[in-house]
C-alpha cells in the first residue's frame, strides 16, 4: 500500500501529536512508535520528522527540553502543551468526520 | 562500540562534516546525529555488516539535501520577506530614476555645455532635454497613477525571472551613482568623495544583509551558501570586489588596490573552493579583474595594470588551493 505525499504531510501533525499524549518522547522513539503502531507500514524519513517537530514547537503546541538520557547522551525530550492537546482534540473531531463521510460514501459500492 | 566500527566510523564523521555545511542549526543537528547514533546502535545489535548498516541508516535518515529543504519550508515568514524585498525595490527604484532624471543629465550638461553665454542664460538645446525629461516624468507618473498595479507585477515578475541581472542592474545603478555624484559635487574644490563611497557603499551593504535576511544566508552557515555559488552568483561576488578594487585605484595611495583585492579575492577563492563546479565559478568571478587589466593592457601604465591583474589572480587560487587543502577525500560523493 502507498500512501500519498500530501496524506502523510496531513496527517503528521496529528499523529506526531498523539504519539506525546502518553508522555514526554524523543525524536527516535516517536518515529518508532509510528513505526510499530502502523505495523511497519508507515515509514518516514527519519531526519524528516525534525523539521514538523519544530514547526510544532514554533505554535507552541509541543515543547522541547535538552537532558542527559539513561545512556549518559545528551537527547531532546518533547512533551505536548494544553494548546497541543486543544489541537489534537479539535483535530480527531475533523478525521472522524472525514472517515465516517468517506465511510458513508463507500458503503454502497464495493470498491475492489 | 565506537573504537571497533572503524569503517561506520569514517562515514560518520564524513556525514557529520556535510551536515556542518548545511543551514540546519546547531541543535538541530545535534539532534540529527543522536538520532543516527541511535539507528545504527539499533541496527548493529542484528549483527550486520558495516556497509549494509551505513547503507539501512541512510535509507531511513533520508538524504542531508532532503532535510535542509524541509527545514527551509518551516517558518517562511512571508509577509516579513515580502516587506524586505518591497523595500530593496522602493530603494533601487528612487535610486533609479534619480540616477537617469536627474544625476545623468546633470553630468552630462557639466561636461558638454561648459560655455554658457554671459547674461547665465542656457542654451536652447540643453533647455529642450530638461524640459524633455520633466515632460517624459510627468508621463511616467501618470502611467504608474492609472495602470500602476499591471506595471508593478509586471516588473515583479520579470525581477524574479531575471534575478542575476536584476543584481547585476542594482550593482551598476549604486556604482554609476556613486561615480556620478562624485563628479558632480565640487564645492570650493572639495569632492566630498569619501563621504559619498561610504554612504554609497553602506546602501549596498544593507541592501546585501537584507537580501541574506530574506535568503536566510546567515555568516554561521556561510558554508551552505557556499555550496551554492553557481556561475552567476560567482561573477556578481566578482564584480563587487572588482569595483572594490577599482574605487582603491582613485585613491593616489600606494599599493591600495592590491591591498584591497587581495584579502578579497582570497576570500572568494576559498568561498568558491566549497562550490559544486570550483573552476567554472574561478573563472567567471575573476571576469571582472581581467577586463580591467585589459582595459588598461595598451595604456600607459600597462606594467602596473599585469603586475595587479597577475597579484590579485593568485590571491585567488591561493585562496581556493587552501579551502581545497582543508577538504576531506570523500566530500564529493552523495552530496
Amino acid at each position: 500500500m502507498i500512501i500519498s505525499k500530501d496524506l502523510i504531510a496531513a496527517s503528521s501533525i496529528p499523529i506526531i501529536l498523539s504519539t506525546l499524549i502518553q508522555g514526554e518522547s524523543y525524536g527516535y522513539e516517536i518515529i518508532k512508535k509510528v513505526k510499530e503502531a502502523s505495523n511497519e507500514r508507515l515509514l518516514y524519513s527519519d531526519g524528516t520528522l525534525y523539521p514538523v517537530l519544530r514547526k510544532l514547537e514554533d505554535k507552541e503546541l509541543i515543547i522541547s527540553e535538552w537532558r542527559i538520557a539513561d545512556n549518559d547522551k545528551r537527547r531532546r525530550y518533547y512533551q505536548i502543551t494544553e494548546k497541543g492537546l486543544e489541537h489534537l482534540k479539535a483535530e480527531r473531531l475533523s478525521w472522524q468526520f472525514m472517515n465516517d463521510l468517506l465511510n458513508t460514501l463507500w458503503t454502497p459500492l464495493s470498491l475492489t | 562500540m565506537d573504537t571497533t566500527f572503524t569503517y561506520l566510523n569514517q562515514q560518520k564523521t564524513s556525514w557529520k562534516l556535510r551536515l556542518s555545511q548545511t543551514s540546519i542549526s546547531n541543535e538541530d543537528q545535534e539532534e540529527l546525529k543522536g538520532h543516527l547514533d541511535d539507528v545504527i546502535y539499533e541496527l548493529s545489535e542484528n549483527g550486520l555488516p558495516d556497509d549494509e548498516i551505513w547503507l539501512l541508516a541512510m535509507k531511513r535518515i533520508g538524504t542531508i539535501d532532503t532535510i535542509e529543504s524541509e527545514f527551509g519550508k518551516i517558518n517562511p515568514n512571508i509577509s516579513f520577506r515580502s516587506n524586505c524585498m518591497l523595500l530593496v525595490y522602493g530603494a533601487l527604484a528612487f535610486m533609479f530614476m534619480q540616477l537617469i532624471f536627474i544625476l545623468l543629465p546633470m553630468y552630462l550638461f557639466k561636461v558638454y555645455a561648459p560655455q554658457i553665454n554671459t547674461a547665465g542664460h542656457i542654451q536652447p538645446d540643453w533647455n529642450i532635454l530638461f524640459y524633455g525629461l520633466a515632460l517624459t516624468l510627468l508621463l511616467l507618473f501618470s502611467l504608474i497613477a492609472f495602470k500602476g498595479h499591471q506595471l508593478i507585477s509586471w516588473i515583479k515578475s520579470v525581477l524574479t525571472h531575471f534575478s542575476a541581472g536584476f543584481a547585476f542592474l542594482a550593482i551598476t545603478i549604486i556604482f554609476s551613482s556613486a561615480y556620478l555624484t562624485i563628479q558632480l559635487i565640487d564645492i570650493h574644490g572639495v569632492s566630498f568623495k569619501t563621504l559619498s563611497i561610504f554612504f554609497y557603499m553602506g546602501i549596498m551593504g544593507i541592501i546585501s544583509y537584507v537580501l541574506c535576511l530574506v535568503n536566510k544566508i546567515e555568516l554561521r552557515t556561510i558554508q551552505a551558501f557556499n555550496r551554492r555559488i553557481n556561475w552567476k552568483t560567482s561573477m556578481l561576488i566578482g564584480v563587487f570586489a572588482g569595483l572594490s578594487v577599482t574605487l582603491g585605484y582613485t585613491y593616489h595611495i600606494n599599493y591600495l588596490p592590491a591591498i584591497i583585492g587581495c584579502p578579497l579575492f582570497a576570500l572568494i577563492g576559498w568561498m568558491l573552493s566549497y562550490s559544486k563546479n570550483p573552476l567554472t565559478n574561478l573563472f567567471t568571478a575573476q571576469l571582472y579583474i581581467m577586463g580591467l587589466w585589459l582595459s588598461g593592457i595598451t595604456g600607459e601604465f600597462a606594467t602596473v595594470f599585469h603586475i595587479y591583474y597577475f597579484i590579485v589572480l593568485s590571491f585567488l587560487i591561493i585562496g581556493y588551493l587552501f579551502g581545497r587543502s582543508r577538504l576531506p577525500m570523500y566530500r564529493p560523493m552523495n552530496s
